[in-house]
């Protein structure tokens, strides 16, 4: 999938799974992306990190090291303020709205190529 | 079977390839080492026969023809972002309401006091420019003192403070402020007009804007500092064991 379209979107997913997982890190976050959309959807590390450090900076994520046996392991959650929940429940259906706003187009489409 | 973990002699492997490919902020270069580790660790679970040298080479050929080089020049995006967000942000608490009435209170009394006492416009003239030329000299003397703990390295709020160069050189060098030093009725004189008390008071504005924000990612970088030296530590206390 181009990358262009996850770049849009890579904010809504990260804190989705986030608020979805508790707690997560950033190879974790990878991994889930890639085995639910099974690997259409990829995501680098070069965009994956600095959205992860921006939604930080932003306040909407809360991180903290931790040792996972013979390393450190940075794991980042939802910011416990009314301001990230509401961002979310926002963003969610922001999501779903052009969900299916995409599909109505596209299903257009396809009605319109079968009839010709 | 045990799962194969990734050694610690390993994962310094890992975090020395990670510097030398430029990934100067310690918070990123961690994460980065606990990310290839993981994945070098999938990979043994897949093909079990591969060494760490052949395992660390493959998945660092899947970062690109780039490799880590895009990863640390995306980031430093962010790591430039993080001050101008400090200082919009900031900007954005002062006009709150109700704290806007006290930053209007605040500026208002000055521009009225030295409207009233022009001298004091040069005063205060002189004070803003030592204390920013003094701010200047303690933030660069201060992330020295923590990039010398953490071994040369720096934190990303570290490396955001740089910005606050920018901030000074826009205060201090934009078109206004030239126009105050470049006039041909003097620079001092200039101070004491109606006109160069408002730009005065703006200068002061900004001023303290500048030495809120600095002096807050400062107190940042000071606590983020001791908690990344215990993770560095780590590597550290690993390599000489």
């Amino acid at each position: 999938m181009s990358k262009s379209y996850i770049k849009g979107f890579l904010k809504d997913i990260l804190l989705h799974l986030i608020a979805e997982k508790g707690e997560s890190y950033g190879y974790e976050l990878t991994r889930m992306v890639e085995e639910r959309t099974q690997g259409v959807i990829k995501l680098n590390e070069g965009a994956l990190y600095p959205v992860l450090h921006k939604l930080e900076e932003q306040g909407l994520l809360v991180s903290v090291f931790k040792t996972d046996g013979s390393r450190p392991r940075k794991y980042y959650r939802l910011a416990a303020t009314k301001e990230s929940k509401e961002l979310l429940s926002e963003m969610e259906s922001q999501v779903q709205l052009y969900i299916s706003a995409l599909a109505a187009i596209f299903k257009n489409e396809e009605e319109w190529k079968s009839a010709e | 079977m045990e799962e194969r973990r990734v050694s610690q002699e390993e994962l310094i492997e890992i975090y020395d390839l990670c510097k030398r490919k430029d990934i100067r902020y310690l918070e990123l270069r961690l994460e980065l080492v606990d990310h290839i580790a993981s994945r070098v660790e999938e990979l043994w679970q897949e093909e079990p026969r591969l060494s760490f040298k052949e395992a660390f080479h493959k998945v660092y050929k899947s970062f690109g023809i780039f490799g880590l080089s895009k990863v640390a020049e995306e980031h430093e995006k962010v790591v430039t972002r993080r001050f101008w967000f400090t200082v919009w942000k900031e900007l954005k608490h002062w006009f709150k309401i109700p704290q806007v009435v006290l930053t209007l209170l605040v500026f208002a009394t000055l521009y009225l006091l030295m409207l009233n006492w022009p001298v004091l416009s040069q005063v205060v003239y002189v004070i803003n420019y030592v204390a920013i030329i003094s701010l200047v000299i303690y933030i660069f003397w201060e992330r020295r003192q923590m990039s010398k703990k953490l071994g040369g390295d720096q934190s990303m709020i570290m490396g955001s403070l740089y910005q606050s160069g920018w901030l000074f050189y826009l205060i201090y060098f934009t078109p206004f402020n030239n126009w105050i030093l470049f006039n041909q009725d003097g620079f001092f004189n200039l101070l004491l007009t109606d006109r160069g008390i408002l730009i005065n008071t703006l200068l002061c504005f900004f001023s303290a804007l500048t030495i809120v924000c600095s002096a807050k990612l400062l107190r940042m970088a000071k606590s983020e500092t001791v908690s990344l030296l215990e993770r560095q530590s780590h590597f550290q206390r690993a390599a000489q064991a």
